[in-house]
């Protein structure tokens, strides 16, 4: 048997975070291939979907340089992703701003690194957690127990002294293999209202979302804060996906089968 | 060791909580009393579970709102200046 070598890789990209942790039965240097392989992947999307450089293909085509036909065919595949969970939720998520300029950036975040993640596996390292910004995603074959238990940051900044753990899901035994959070803690109210209408919701502050994977995770994360208390409902009758809110006030709640995916304590 | 919690008012009623310590480790937290509104009882199961695996420290990721590269960076360095 061949002895497995532990690897963490942080990566910067997107203005956020990512990292990879977990255990390759490759080598050591045909895992750090492997891993910028992923990375590639990472960069790639950046480069692609990013409103921040003014020549990416998806500010060309906000600027009305391009149509989505002579761009990258990725852009068509996203922009139609973006369409199909616009009305899986009920138009609370949404890629359009209100000035109408495609903002893909809700889903390529967690789609690249699902992406990069299933590049890893197709080269041989499967044992491993990715960590995309605060999104996380689980491998079937995690072998470490501590590797299925997810913490979920308090609302608060993890830049704050006070930053810290407000509770811990295990998931293993389960179907869930994504946990992705949206919340007001790190960039502010960063969701605007998709609708358009009526108020933005200021009652819950947080939502954690837990599904089967990392993309559907982090949609709902964002339809849900989006909507505020009332999609605790929605996502009830949402198969596959489990949910914790966090209120203003410090108050919780949840969907009907979040309780059984509460750590236990050893 | 068992320890009764006064009884407090919280947004879904009134709830008092015994905690029951076993070598400095929450082992059980249980409901003395608990009034709820319809439909919130829930709340009370999730405040059970999440003072208790909250005090658990062996998890491999936090999941959060999406930070910023600054942010993390920030994150690290508490955390570094804290282990010296």
């Amino acid at each position: 048997m061949v002895e497995s070598l532990k690897f963490e890789h942080i990566e910067e990209c997107m203005g956020t975070v990512f990292v990879f942790k977990g255990r390759s039965p490759l080598g050591e240097t045909k895992t750090e291939q492997v891993l910028q392989n992923g990375v590639a992947i990472l960069r790639m999307s950046d480069q692609i979907f990013s409103l921040y450089k003014t020549e990416s293909p998806l500010s060309r085509l906000a600027r009305g340089e391009a149509s989505v036909a002579d761009l990258p065919p990725v852009v068509n595949e996203i922009w139609d992703d973006c369409e199909a969970w616009e009305n899986r939720t009920d138009g609370w998520f949404k890629a359009f701003t209100p000035q109408h300029t495609f903002d893909p950036s809700g889903l390529v975040k967690t789609w690249a690194a699902a992406k990069a993640a299933e590049r890893l596996r197709a080269e041989g390292i499967v044992d491993f957690t990715l960590n995309a910004g605060g999104d996380i995603m689980l491998n079937d074959e995690l072998t470490e127990d501590i590797d299925w238990r997810i913490g979920i940051s308090k609302p608060i900044t993890i830049a704050s002294p006070d930053a810290g753990v407000l509770t811990v899901f295990d998931l293993k035994g389960t179907e869930f293999r994504a946990v992705a959070t949206s919340g007001s803690a790190e960039r502010g109210n960063h969701i605007w209202n998709p609708k358009f209408e009526g108020d933005v919701q200021d009652e819950v502050v947080q939502v954690s979302v837990i599904a089967r994977d990392l993309v559907t995770a982090d949609v709902w994360a964002t339809a849900a804060f989006a909507e505020g208390v009332r999609a605790v409902e929605r996502l009830n009758s949402e198969p596959g996906i489990e949910a914790l809110f966090v209120m203003r006030d410090g108050g919780l709640a949840g969907t009907d089968g979040l309780t059984p995916l509460f750590a236990k304590v050893d | 060791m068992t320890v009764t919690g006064d009884a407090v008012q919280y947004q879904f009623g009134v709830i008092q909580l015994s905690v029951v310590r076993k070598a400095g480790k929450i082992s059980a937290v249980n409901v003395v009393q608990g009034t709820a509104s319809a439909g919130r009882d829930a709340a009370f199961s999730y405040l059970q579970q999440y003072a208790l695996s909250a005090q658990s420290s062996s998890f491999a990721n936090v999941s959060g709102a999406t930070y910023t590269t600054d942010a993390f960076k920030q994150a690290l360095d508490s955390a570094i200046s804290k282990l010296t």
